[in-house]
């Protein structure tokens, strides 16, 4: 592999150019659709790149008492950690890289931002961050255990770690949708949870505190902060496809693009009716749905793959 | 354990409009409240003195945005009492409509910030998109969406031809199909019955000991509504029943709330149908005779109060106004010790608090 | 609607003197109080079988001095009328006996000056913490 292809492939596609564009576009898909389903109208498609180019534009400003150095590199860190993640996820059957084991590492660098959270509204002067903050870690662990089994079990099944190997060995029809409905259910809450959308929205409960951990955050570190979460969907959505759906399969070649797009979108969509469906929950519900309901399900969806 | 001071207002994205409370909570707790009001006091009351009766008719349509045509009925009511006038039958009927197309808008309207608070954005827009259908049939009825000006002393501003009854009677025939998606969603959705039921419970004691009036105080079990207590205006001629439940908490209050709307639309509709001819005012002096007198009327939010004392001059000499928010203000500060911190924007949003009205 | 077993109930309760000075008010009564009776009178309305609230009280600038009126519902309006002859005389606070009254009294208390005795937290309500100029409703200069 050239030096010239490893750089396409790390900053154009499947790389930062193309997931950054990508993201936005679903940002805005989501956004359109939630409209739609209540009854709005939506804003046009490039109102997130313009939302992003607004934002690291502003004047950015942090209140007295704000650690800055650390809260300046938290978002970055975030940001980071997602799109490193987002190197071993193959796109449209492309990865940057892959080696035996890196399901773990990507599931461990996508849980990172969500830390990246709790600091940052620990960091905060405002009480609104510091409940935020709180909030957080609380449902950090309420959904990442949950998730981390519904993650693994497909891969107990299959006998790999590897995202590559899970992926491949799905074709044509032996998605482990099928094989484990259960824990695709699983991880598609654990995903709502880490991306902190309705109902487990609560970290970031407007009506009750402010923009939770990010309150004090304002223009190029919001936007980081929004990028991140923007990216953060379609890595999980990606990471979703590839392990649970099939990745490009049971496309024949040339026709893996199109029906890995449908899939995200689809997954995208079911995300989007959710927010429409719920109200937010207490972070004390959501710790019961999470170990009460999801913790013990993903268990035995582990056994039944182990046994299998 | 140590307190965090968590203040909520007087700008905060949960209130529409400006007041403070400061929260004290252990953990996820809350332990004290205290809350300071007064952001938008207008100084409303001693400004009425300085105008005459026709002039303050307008001015206390701006007492609240909301409910601006039941200030105007029972400041209305006061004076015709004080006069010894008796309005027009369709003027009262007119008066009536109104007043039920705002209880149903007030209504729809607090759905939605409920709605909102709990983060359940979906049914804040259908609730406010459903709530445009009132308004608009408040604007074609009265010009206005807000501030309808429907009202003056003697009777109603406006009156209603056959064709705007006509339109009006579809809109609201479109608007009663909208209702069965709101009972559905108030009686059976689970994440809604989750968030609402078992919370900020007023018992009846308190409701008693505080003087809520209004939707919270029949939630309660409480049976006043001043449209059955004192009947005004056209409602003796119609067929009413109170409605309450007995739980206390803000899920109680919604259905109280979609009981009412159901019932308010009945009447309206009723009384569309019913209009009396004749004059919808009668001319009325300008000069109003001593005297003072308490008018009551059920606002949406309950019991609205008007004191209107006259020296016989063109201007009142002493207005005073109680609208039925103060009290839910007052036990709201006692409410909310014990509550959750996750369900604070749902108790107060729950209370259904108009600050321009308790301010003034 | 009947309003004389509402008389008769407050004669009982709180004495003929009470009930003789009952008048109408528009469509509701009105009764005369002397400030040292209020507490009595009040004890007695609220000790009534049937429900009661407490709307709310108003002050009003009088001849000689502020007469506050504490409007009730009993299924029927009464208004109580106590003449406060000065503008910082005291009046006995109803709060012990009525929660309701608290915020009602600190509103006559920051608009009318009147001194509530017995109430647990008789600041300003409405006014601005800075207020200095005095109960504004006192000041009236013709126009």
């Amino acid at each position: 592999m050239g030096i010239l292809t490893a750089l396409f492939q790390l900053f154009m596609f499947p790389g930062v150019l193309f997931l950054v564009v990508a993201a936005l576009l679903a940002s805005w898909l989501d956004r359109k659709m939630v409209a739609l389903w209540q009854a709005r109208v939506g804003p046009p498609w490039y109102q997130p790149f313009a939302d992003l180019i607004k934002l690291l534009a502003k004047e950015d400003v942090m209140p007295a008492g704000g650690s800055t150095a650390l809260g300046a590199a938290l978002p970055i860190f975030s940001l980071a950690c997602t799109l490193a993640a987002s190197l071993y996820i193959p796109v449209f059957g492309q990865a940057v890289g892959s080696f035996p084991g890196d399901l773990v590492v990507v599931l461990f660098l996508l849980s990172l931002p969500s830390l990246g959270q709790f600091l940052a509204g620990w960091l905060n002067p405002s009480v609104y961050g510091v409940i935020g903050g709180n909030r957080s870690l609380l449902q950090y662990f309420a959904y990442e255990v949950p998730l981390l089994m519904g993650m693994i079990a497909p891969g107990v099944l299959s006998k790999s770690l590897t995202i590559d190997i899970l992926t491949t060995v799905q074709h044509p029809w032996r998605w482990h949708l099928f094989m484990l409905p259960v824990g695709f259910a699983i991880s598609l809450l654990g995903l709502i949870g880490k991306l902190k959308r309705v109902p487990f929205d609560i970290p970031n409960a407007k009506s009750e505190i402010g923009a939770g951990p990010l309150t004090d955050y304002s223009g190029r570190k919001l936007a980081l902060w929004q990028l991140t979460v923007a990216l953060q969907t379609l890595v999980g959505l990606h990471l979703l496809v590839d392990i649970y759906l099939g990745g490009l399969s049971p496309a024949r070649a040339g026709w893996g693009v199109p029906v890995f797009a449908l899939k995200t979108l689809m997954l995208l969509a079911v995300l989007s009716l959710v927010q429409v469906l719920f109200a937010r929950l207490r972070i004390d519900q959501l710790s019961t749905i999470g170990w009460r309901l999801l913790v013990p399900l993903g268990l035995a969806q582990l056994l039944f793959s182990i046994w299998i | 354990m140590r307190k965090t001071t968590i203040p909520i207002g007087p700008q905060h994205p949960l209130l529409k409009e400006p007041l403070s409370f400061t929260l004290e909570a252990v953990g996820e707790t809350i332990v004290s409240a205290s809350l300071r009001i007064g952001y938008v006091h207008r100084g409303i009351e001693r400004l009425s003195q300085e105008r005459n009766y026709a002039q303050n008719v307008h001015l206390f349509e701006r007492v609240c945005g909301i409910c601006s045509h039941a200030h105007t009925t029972c400041f209305c009511q006061a004076v015709e009492t004080l006069l010894g006038v008796e309005i027009p039958a369709r003027g009262a009927h007119i008066r009536l409509i109104m007043c039920e197309l705002e209880r149903i808008h007030s209504h729809l309207l607090w759905l939605g910030v409920l709605a909102e608070s709990i983060g359940f954005t979906t049914v804040f827009m259908y609730a406010w998109r459903d709530r445009e259908i009132i308004l608009d049939v408040m604007e074609a009825l009265s010009g206005g969406r807000v501030s309808h000006a429907a009202n003056v002393i003697g009777g109603a501003r406006v009156d209603i031809s056959a064709e705007q009854a006509h339109d009006v009677e579809q809109k609201l025939a479109d608007f009663a199909t909208r209702l069965p998606m709101f009972e559905e969603l108030l009686t059976r959705d689970r994440s809604f019955r989750a968030r609402t039921q078992g919370l900020g419970v007023m018992t009846e004691a308190m409701v008693h000991e505080m003087g809520i009036v209004g939707p919270a105080a029949r939630a309660s079990g409480c049976t006043l509504d001043m449209r059955l207590q004192a009947p005004y205006g056209a409602y003796p001629s119609y067929d009413l029943t109170v409605i309450t439940e007995s739980a206390g908490d803000v899920w109680s209050r919604s259905q109280v709330r979609l009981l009412e709307m159901q019932q308010s639309l009945a009447l309206c509709r009723q009384a569309m149908r019913n209009l009396p001819e004749g004059p919808p005012s009668v001319r009325v002096p300008r000069r109003v005779p001593a005297g003072e007198v308490v008018a009551r009327i059920e606002a949406p939010r309950g019991e609205l109060v008007y004191y209107v004392q006259s020296d016989g001059s063109e201007t009142p000499a002493r207005v005073k106004v109680r609208t039925p928010t103060l009290p839910t203000l007052m036990a709201l500060v006692q409410l909310l010790p014990g509550v959750e911190t996750a369900d604070v924007a749902a108790v107060i949003a729950g209370a259904d608090l108009c600050i321009a009205c308790a301010d003034r | 609607m009947n309003t004389d077993p509402l008389a008769q109930a407050l004669g009982r309760a709180a004495g003929a003197s009470c009930s003789a000075s009952l008048r109408s008010m528009g469509t509701e009564l009105l009764c005369t109080v002397d400030s040292g009776s209020l507490l009595d009178v009040v004890k007695a309305l609220v000790d009534l079988p049937q429900y009661h609230h407490l709307s709310t009280i108003t002050g009003v600038l009088g001849e000689g001095g502020v007469r506050v009126l504490y409007h009730f519902w009993l299924g029927a309006g009464l208004t109580l009328e106590v003449l406060c002859p000065a503008p910082s005389a005291a009046l006995p606070s109803l709060v012990p006996l009525l929660p309701a009254a608290d915020w009602y009294e600190r509103e006559v208390h920051e608009m009318f000056g009147v001194q509530f005795v017995g109430h647990p937290h008789l600041v300003s309500l409405f006014l601005p913490d800075d207020w200095t100029e005095g109960p504004p409703m006192l000041a009236r200069e013709e126009p």
